[in-house]
This record gives structure tokens, C-alpha cells and sequence, in this order.
């Protein structure tokens, strides 16, 4: 179906499916809620899909995937509202945007911040969407022609640059890569159904249930770690005032805004590149290429508008790898990856051939989403912007009660729950010691595809691996994971960088 | 300096390699041909454990000597709290009330146990007891109306008294 389809006809294939009052309602809420996830410092994108996947269970998959893209979309472009009215970026995305967006707030000019924010934001996700909906066909076509080396080797590279650019240590980062690996192989083995660390509990022989593990990696374990700190007083602004900003500043501003859309597409769409990379790569080339650098940091709005359009556009780019390849450009995309799992749709070349409805619903929803966060932020910022003074107290109770109940919901099952809590409990303890989770959850999301494709791989190659680099795609992802692995020592002997954690 | 987190972290890891080799030892080996049996997988994933443990363990010793109150985060970091301390007890509570609730759930129930489990651990997170019961009873409410009666989940009933 993918040969004989053009991408206006796989874009418009899924419109009647979409454009259903559930499916829209659905998208309304995961964008609003995303916004609020984004808006309040601690929480993320990440968290949010985490805690709103068990919903998604009894949903048909178009409901699923536009609630959790909403949530995406949402919570990438809201954590610049705290950036620019607390300095606190409320997702790691908006990291830039407090440099600029601060000091327009302090000036008096919070609204002018927030709308700059908006409208950058919404033109880089729109721009993202415009690039996925291009590429991923072609790219798709061409992963056809892939087997099981080449996949093999793409998935394992997506685990590595996980764990190479991890917070903290590398090897750490692979050792929870390999964790994650070694957790995605408890349950019956897929081939031969022999029963693998189940120490013969029935609930455990069809694996860890993937969801209540995440969600407790990330929605308890940032419960815990918020539990751990006071209620810190920052400097907030409350007075947002004037929001949509003139048409002649957005003029000024669209050269910015087309840069920064096309690094966020880009880093977006190399594995594990999020959009804080996005962001500050932006940052640095508006500031290199102005021609008075030195107003930056001190309310200059293509300081908002350049990261803005940067780490929104990584939105559409993040999801090019996933959908095309099955590998994540990020770790929303690795939770997105388990979502399709859990409505048995597998991601790569196979979902355009197969599910094309699907593969159009997540493009409008996408696009849709961008077109709610743009009104509801330029309608709604001042309801946000109190949504900063929230309690500690009955924000942690309020993400407790969701994560469980729902965690419960999944299969009306306690042990789910525990699950959670033990993951929750390994997730802060990891933290806690300089251990990256993300390797962890990315190694058990990709854990079975990997022995999948490792098995066929060696089956294809008649048992010997070295003809796992006599395919050249094959050969290149690999060579570029060996290097990864290398790369700290390479570094120390050719530039004497010293690489911190071995 | 020394490292000691990862020493720590090492031990604990190559502690867990061995372990796991030793559970893995009944496993089916298979041949490649055939695309491996049940223990290839795990083996491989073991054994490169055990190696970045010993990596880690060495990177921890070769780091030099520690000494108490040296800073050990790298330059331009801020140095991580410690492990231990009182700033584990609000997490502990939780931990332990959350086990609570989980050993209880059964029998008191999802509305009695949710709503005795919220206003604990809001009271445990510095809220006041009328703080704390407003906001047991108003989440409480509103996920039992959105999965129990919105979603239809079949949530666990009181049955302290069926028993």
C-alpha cells in the first residue's frame, strides 16, 4: 500500500478516524494536560505519558495516540511559561528560554515572552510535522529493503546513544542499558516458551508488565525525589499582561524561527538528541550569527524565539526514527514505542504498509495538537501561570492517586502495583546513586525487538555473526555503536579528554 | 580521589552478575543455527554486565584516594546530597505507606484505603490535617468517578467485614 500511496493521499487517509468528537476531545485534554505536566517545574513530558499510557488501554488507537501526543506537544512547549515567569524551566526542553525570557518578564513584558513563546513554538512542531510527513514515507520505503542485521544493528545503536550521552557516567549508562536488556528477557523465552527469572510465579511468565514498571520508574521516583526537597520560594511574576505580539516583530522574527524549526527537525531525528540539545544549539547560532550577541541574556525575544522553534520542532523529528525504523529519537518516542506495543501495532517500515489510517491519525493529530497548544496559550497563559504556585503537597498526592489507580486500571491486577512500587523504588535509588534510568527503560522497551532480531539475524547468517557487518547499513550502525563504546578512550589518546566515569 | 559511589555501585553490579550466572546456568543453550536457545541471550547481557562492573569497580579505585568531606562532583557541578540523611524520611514514609495500602487493599477496600492512604501521605508531605483530609477526600472522589465510573475499572470493595 506504501508504493502506490502519495503523502497528501497517507496524510488524508486518516481524517475521518481523527476528526471524531472522542478522538478530538482526547487530543483537547493530552495537550491541555501536557501544557500543565510542562508548565509545573519537575514534571515532563516523559511523566505525563508515563502516568496517562493505562489510560490508553480501553481506547481505540487513534484516542491513545492523540492523547499522548498532546501531552507530547503540550508539555514541550509549556515549560517555557515557568521559564519565563519563575527562571525555573518546567521541562529540561525550555532550558534556553530562561536566559531571554526571564529578563522580558522582569522588564514588565512577560505576555510579549510567553506569546513569542507560543507562536515560535507552534511554527517549529508545525514545521516538524511538515518534514515527518515528507520523510517518514520515504524513509519507510527504503527501511522495506532492511532485514534482521540491519535492524539488529539500528536498535542497539539507539540503546547506545541513550547510554553514551546519559546523564553522569558511560559506563553507568550502559550497565542500566543492560539492565533494562536483562529485565525485557524475565517471562516465558518467545521461542521456545522456557521460563526465564520467573521463580515459578505465573504472573511473571509473560514478562514485566512494561507500563507499571515505567510508570513507577518514572511517575513513583519522581514522586520520591520530590518528597525529598522543601517547598522552595522562587521569584514568580504573576502579572502576565499584553500576550499576541505585532505582526512586524513576528516578521523580524521568522528567519529565527525557520532556523531554529530546521535544527529541532534535525537533532530531533537523530537517536537519542533531545530538544534540550536542540534548544541550546539554537541559542548559540542565533547569538553567533547576531550582529549584536551581547543583548542576549537580557530579554533579546529571538532568544525565545530560536530555542522555542528549536525544541517544539524536535516533536515531528523525534518521531521520524520511531515510526520509520522503530527506533526512538528520544525517550517520549521510546514511551510512545511501548504505547503502539500495547494496541499490538509495531513500529518500522511495516506500520506505513500495514496501518496507514494509523501512521495519517498521528500526523493530524500532531498537527492538530500544535493548533490547540498555539490558542490555548495565547488564550490561557494566565490560567497556567498560577498553575506555578501549586502545592507541593497536593501536586505529589495528585500524581500518587493518578499513577496508581491507573497502573491498577491496566488489568485490574495489585501485583501491577507492585510493580510500580518496586520500579518506583529501584528508579529514585539509581538517581540517587548517579545511575541514568533512561538506558533502563529504553533496554526493556527495545529489549524483546533486539532478541528478536538477533535471533533471526543469526539464523540468516547461519550462526555467525560475523556476517552481521557483511551488509553495509548493518556494518555502518554497528561500527558507529562500537565507536561510542570506544569513544572515551579514543578521546583520551587522540585530544587527551578525560572522559568522566571511564 | 576515590570514588566510593562506584566501588559501591560496582560491587553491587558484579555481585549481580554472579547471581544471575548462576541462575542462568539451567537454561537451554540451544545452538546459533537454530537462533539460540533460552540461556544465549541472558548469558551475553550477563557477561557484558560483569565486565562494566569491573570497569566501574577499577574506575573507582584508580580515581585515587578519597577523602572525608572532599567534594566529589566534577568540576562546575554541584555536589550530589548524600546518601543517607534525613532528607530520606518524607520517601521512607511514603514507601512504607504505600505497602500499607497496597497489604490492605484488598480487604479495606479502594475508597477507605485510597482516602486513609492520601490523607497520610499529604500529611506526611507537610500539609495540615484539614489540608490534608480536603485533599484525600477531593482525589479520592475524582478518580473513583473517572476509572470507576467513567472508565468502568472493577475497583477493589470494602470486604473487612465479608472476611
Amino acid at each position: 500500500m506504501l508504493g502506490d500511496m502519495g503523502i497528501f493521499s497517507l496524510y488524508t487517509l486518516g481524517l475521518g478516524r481523527t476528526l471524531q468528537p472522542d478522538v478530538l476531545l482526547f487530543l483537547f485534554f493530552g495537550t491541555l494536560v501536557g501544557l500543565i505536566f510542562g508548565v509545573i517545574p519537575g514534571l515532563s513530558a516523559t511523566i505525563g505519558i508515563a502516568i496517562f499510557t493505562p489510560f490508553t488501554f480501553k481506547m481505540s488507537p487513534e484516542a491513545s495516540f492523540a492523547l499522548l501526543l498532546g501531552i507530547y506537544c503540550g508539555s514541550t512547549f509549556g515549560g517555557s511559561i515557568s521559564a519565563i515567569l519563575a527562571n525555573i524551566p518546567g521541562t529540561i526542553a525550555a532550558i534556553m528560554t530562561v536566559h531571554d525570557g526571564h529578563p522580558m518578564a522582569l522588564k514588565g513584558e512577560a505576555g510579549r515572552a510567553i506569546g513569542l513563546a507560543t507562536i515560535s513554538s507552534f511554527i517549529g512542531g508545525l514545521l516538524s510535522v511538515v518534514a515527518l510527513v515528507f520523510f517518514a514515507p520515504l524513509i519507510a520505503r527504503w527501511a522495506l529493503e532492511f532485514s534482521a542485521q540491519e535492524y539488529f544493528a539500528i536498535t542497539l545503536f539507539g540503546i547506545s546513544v541513550i547510554a553514551y550521552i546519559s546523564t553522569g557516567s558511560m559506563v553507568k549508562g550502559f550497565i542500566s542499558a543492560l539492565i533494562g536488556l536483562l529485565l525485557a528477557t524475565v517471562g516465558a523465552d518467545p521461542t521456545t516458551a522456557y521460563p526465564r527469572f520467573t521463580f515459578d510465579s505465573v504472573a511473571l511468565l509473560g514478562g514485566l508488565p512494561m507500563v507499571p514498571l515505567i510508570v513507577g520508574v518514572f511517575g513513583f521516583a519522581e514522586v520520591l525525589r520530590m518528597a525529598e526537597k522543601d517547598a522552595s520560594a522562587y521569584r514568580r511574576i504573576t502579572e502576565v499582561g499584553k500576550i499576541i505580539p505585532s505582526m512586524r516583530e513576528l516578521g523580524r522574527l521568522l528567519g529565527t524561527m525557520a532556523r531554529g524549526s530546521f535544527i529541532g527537525v534535525f537533532i530531533g531525528a537523530v537517536p537519542a538528541a533531545g530538544a534540550s540539545i536542540a534548544a541550546i544549539i539554537s541559542y548559540g547560532v542565533e547569538k553567533r550569527i547576531s550582529s549584536h550577541p551581547e543583548t542576549f541574556g537580557t530579554g533579546e525575544p529571538r532568544g525565545i524565539a530560536g530555542p522555542e522553534s528549536a525544541n517544539n520542532a524536535t516533536t515531528g523529528g523525534a518521531m521520524i526514527p520511531m515510526m520509520t525504523l522503530g527506533v526512538p529519537g528520544d525517550l517520549v518516542t521510546a514511551l510512545l514505542i511501548g504505547a503502539m506495543l500495547i494496541h499490538g501495532l509495531h513500529p518500522g517500515p511495516l506500520l506505513f504498509k500495514d496501518h496507514p489510517q494509523i501512521v495519517s491519525s498521528i500526523f493530524i493529530s500532531l498537527t492538530l495538537s500544535n493548533v490547540i497548544f498555539l490558542v490555548l496559550g495565547l488564550c490561557g497563559a494566565r490560567l497556567f501561570a498560577k498553575l506555578i504556585t501549586l502545592r507541593r503537597e497536593v501536586l505529589v498526592s495528585m500524581i500518587l492517586c493518578l499513577s496508581i489507580v491507573g497502573t491498577y486500571s491496566i488489568e485490574n491486577s495489585i501485583f501491577h502495583v507492585w510493580v510500580y512500587l518496586v520500579g518506583g523504588i529501584a528508579g529514585y535509588v539509581m538517581t540517587r546513586v548517579g545511575v541514568p534510568v533512561s538506558p533502563l527503560v529504553l533496554g526493556f522497551i527495545l529489549g524483546p525487538m533486539v532478541e528478536s532480531f538477533f535471533r533471526q539475524a543469526l539464523i540468516l547468517s547461519y550462526g555467525n555473526p560475523i556476517y552481521f557487518f557483511a551488509r553495509p547499513i548493518a556494518a555502518i550502525f554497528l561500527g558507529l555503536t562500537i565507536l561510542l563504546m570506544l569513544a572515551p578512550f579514543l578521546m583520551k589518546k587522540l585530544f587527551g579528554y578525560q572522559y568522566s566515569g571511564g | 580521589m576515590r570514588d566510593p559511589r562506584d566501588i559501591a555501585i560496582g560491587v553491587f553490579f558484579l555481585a549481580l552478575s554472579g547471581v544471575l550466572l548462576f541462575a542462568i546456568q539451567g537454561f537451554p543453550s540451544g545452538t546459533l543455527a537454530e537462533g539460540m536457545g533460552a540461556r544465549l541471550m541472558p548469558l551475553v547481557l550477563t557477561l557484558c554486565l560483569a565486565f562494566l562492573s569491573l570497569l566501574l569497580l577499577l574506575h573507582g579505585f584508580r580515581s585515587g584516594r578519597y577523602q572525608p568531606g572532599e567534594n566529589l562532583a566534577p568540576a562546575g557541578r554541584a555536589l550530589d546530597p548524600p546518601l543517607l540523611g534525613p532528607h530520606l524520611k518524607t520517601p521512607g514514609i511514603l514507601i512504607a505507606l504505600l505497602t500499607a495500602y497496597l497489604l490492605g487493599l484488598e480487604y479495606a477496600g479502594f475508597l477507605a484505603g485510597n482516602a486513609v492512604f492520601l490523607l497520610l501521605a499529604t500529611r506526611s508531605l507537610g500539609a495540615t490535617w484539614k489540608g490534608a483530609a480536603k485533599t484525600s477526600l477531593f482525589l479520592t472522589v475524582l478518580t473513583y468517578l473517572i476509572f470507576g465510573v467513567a472508565l468502568d475499572v472493577p475497583l477493589p470493595a470494602f470486604s473487612l467485614l465479608a472476611r
